[in-house]
């Protein structure tokens, strides 16, 4: 027999805040919006695309990649310190995910820097706008990202770093999907 | 073998980031390897989803979150197999 008195739906085992979801959903639907407009434009320019993508630097997405995907894992372990009140251990977590994120932008700048002495910029092939663009809109939340860390990391206490680790998940999230569209799909 | 698991998840991620760069390196990029290698991203993206935010507690959302990266797939697949 259905129990009526209770309450239980589907939001109660949403894990984190519901609007925290919110925002992860709408994120990658933006993303997935513009990954589903780059591709559709290369279908339009496939020689443009394969020879836009033949200077980009996949290794280096690659580094990221590792790189955001352990920053992920710290973040994970902080929320894990943080629940399990042990604020030394979520701080020098929540540390470990900014350093990695700090890292990712370094190599991030390194590859604009590179592209930039090519002389290739925004305009130089719609494929370059569509780079610039994603991966750049995804380095601004990378920044974001780092700085809301940092600053659930002064008043270390669970739901705060449940909530900001969300938000760098998504990050991580957005960046697994941008790679292999944009650096290795031929 | 790791039992916990987040560094499961951890180790699983790299390992799956390793195979992408692997098979994007190993030659031209033809079409059935940039499906491979899209289908790794999105297995990445379902072990984010299932651990680092823990859906895989929540079977009814995780339902959802996967019903939409196989829409993802279906989409970009589409549009990839287009050219």
């Amino acid at each position: 027999m259905t129990d009526l008195s209770s309450d239980h739906g589907p939001f109660d085992d949403l894990p984190g805040d519901l609007m925290i979801w919110v925002l992860i959903v709408s994120e990658l639907l933006v993303f997935g919006a513009g990954l589903a407009a780059f591709l559709a434009v290369r279908a339009t320019d496939p020689a443009g695309f394969a020879s836009a993508q033949a200077a980009l630097h996949p290794a280096a997405a690659a580094l990221n990649t590792a790189v955001l995907v352990t920053s992920g894992f710290a973040a994970a372990l902080a929320t894990w310190a943080s629940e399990a009140e042990r604020p030394a251990a979520g701080r020098l977590w929540l540390g470990a995910a900014m350093a990695f994120g700090v890292v990712f932008l370094v190599v991030k700048g390194f590859e604009y820097a590179d592209l930039a002495q090519q002389g290739i910029g925004v305009e130089s092939h719609a494929a370059f706008t569509f780079y610039y663009l994603l991966t750049g809109f995804h380095a601004a939340h990378v920044a974001a990202g780092v700085l809301i860390l940092g600053l659930v990391a002064i008043r270390l206490r669970p739901y705060p770093v449940e909530t900001a680790a969300a938000f760098w998940h998504m990050v991580d999230l957005v960046w697994v999907l941008l790679f292999p569209v944009i650096y290795l799909m031929g | 073998m790791i039992r916990d698991p987040l560094p499961r998840a951890w180790a699983l991620l790299i390992g799956l980031s390793l195979l992408s760069a692997a098979l994007a390196d190993w030659s031209d990029p033809g079409r059935l390897t940039s499906i491979l290698i899209l289908g790794l991203g999105l297995a990445k993206a379902r072990t984010i989803l299932a651990t680092y935010l823990r859906l895989a507690g929540a079977p009814f959302w995780m339902r959802g979150a996967d019903w939409v990266l196989a829409l993802v797939e279906v989409l970009f697949l589409g549009l990839y197999i287009v050219v």
